[in-house]
């Protein structure tokens, strides 16, 4: 777990500014930039949400561009701002895959390919089991899913998490007790490896 | 709830510095089993392939579409007939072949769609992001089949050849746009570069194929050059 105090590390960041403005101007070396010190993070966050590999490297192509387009839009000033402003593209595109996947369930499986053949076993999917685990986060509370989601996989302490959450300690410490033990309650240790 | 939720979080910090957690808080070990398996995830990141994919999606979303108020009709006359062909043409080979090689016959026709979406992009700065996009499909493909040993000198050549011509024709279309579209293909000239430098090091390549890639380089070089920022002149000079 990361404990820093990287919301503060972010916004005292003038490098991050000047890129900002320079992304505004349409200067995509100054994006990829952003991309660069930002792109960890929520792929973190699309993977575990959405349990495959290849599909949250999709997602996160997507959102990059969508933010790319729609960066005129954006009048935030931080990096703590962009970054929440990117979850939120990324939430949209979560959102937006579970949709199309429960209206057409044959593509659900990640290992079956367009052609029908069984692609080769993606390791790190199945060695974490990514996929029981995005399940199982969707079945918590958003509040709950969020804790842990900004705690465990994205790193943030107790008091970011608090801030990012607007939401007391004390608060933050008894959602995060629920979700663990209904997480741990539904998933089994993955691939056998859990000690 | 509370005191619970206390102890968990006193016993997280210790968990992930490897502390040995005390036998009355037991109880909590699924639990934090639990947070190290979620943290395991923040861990990976996304593929290279994924990151170049990305990088390249990210250059073609940064050139904007650019709208000619006069003079649309003759345009449209072409690009109509371009929009019918790609279409065709398109589906074809988004189907049967969505990267075919020079050894596939379908590669003419990925040549076709690829010209055609050439045609129709609406600036050089567009032309250009697309050219050298191409390219760095060309050289991507390059790489990877070098590395399983599945590349016939035909395939090869081929793709040294096409990298070598959607350069040129990428420098030149930058060259008519301005600095901005300069510096974006500066940039993927020189992963290009750096991609087939290190081909060129891993001496996989027959004495013929590695002079053909040697030019190939240099065109790859001297685009990165002619694209590079003129310098600013400094105070007093």
């Amino acid at each position: 777990m990361v404990t820093g105090s990287q919301l503060n590390e972010y916004e005292a960041s003038p490098q991050y500014r000047e890129l900002l403005d320079r992304a505004r101007q349409r200067d995509v070396a100054a994006f990829t930039g952003l991309y660069e010190a930002t792109h960890r993070r929520v792929f973190s966050y699309l993977l575990a949400r959405l349990g495959v590999q290849a599909t949250a490297e999709d997602l996160l192509r997507e959102v990059y561009v969508s933010a790319l387009r729609g960066l005129d839009r954006f009048r935030g000033r931080t990096e703590s701002e962009f970054m929440a402003w990117l979850f939120k593209i990324a939430h949209g595109k979560v959102m937006d895959h579970l949709r199309s996947q429960s209206r057409h369930p044959e593509l659900k499986r990640s290992d079956v390919q367009r052609n029908g053949t069984v692609k080769p076993l993606d390791t790190i999917d199945q060695r974490l089991g990514l996929g029981e685990i995005a399940a199982a986060l969707s079945k918590l509370t958003e509040d709950q899913r969020d804790v842990v989601l900004n705690r465990f996989v994205l790193g943030f302490d107790l008091t970011e998490t608090s801030q990012l959450m607007h939401k007391n300690v004390g608060s933050v410490k008894a959602l995060q007790h629920r979700a663990l033990a209904r997480l741990a309650k539904t998933l089994r240790p993955a691939g056998g490896e859990h000690d | 709830m509370t005191n619970n939720a206390d102890r968990l979080e006193e016993r997280l910090s210790e968990t992930f510095s490897n502390a040995p957690v005390p036998a009355s808080d037991r109880d909590l070990d699924p639990l934090l089993a639990m947070a190290k398996r979620l943290h395991q995830i923040g861990a990976i990141g996304p593929s290279a392939a994924a990151t170049q994919r990305t990088r390249l999606a990210l250059l073609r979303a940064s050139v904007p579409e650019v709208r000619h108020s006069r003079a649309w009709w003759p345009k449209l006359a072409t690009a109509v007939p371009l929009a019918i062909i790609l279409m065709t043409v398109g589906t074809v080979t988004t189907f049967a072949a969505p990267s075919a090689l020079p050894d596939s016959p379908l590669y003419g026709l990925r040549n076709l769609r690829e010209g055609i979406e050439i045609q129709l992009a609406g600036t050089p700065a567009r032309r250009a992001a697309l050219d050298i996009a191409f390219a760095q499909q060309r050289a991507d493909q390059l790489v990877r089949l070098t590395q399983a040993n599945s590349a016939s000198p035909m395939v090869v050549s081929t793709l040294l050849r096409d990298i070598s011509s959607r350069v040129h024709a990428a420098d030149a279309a930058a060259q008519e746009d301005g600095p901005a579209a300069r510096a974006a293909l500066q940039r993927v000239e020189g992963q290009i570069d750096n991609e087939l430098t290190q081909l060129h090091n891993s001496g996989t390549l027959s004495p013929s194929a590695t002079q053909q890639l040697d030019n190939t380089i240099h065109d790859v070089q001297s685009g990165e050059s002619t694209n590079a920022p003129e310098p600013t002149p400094s105070a007093g000079q």
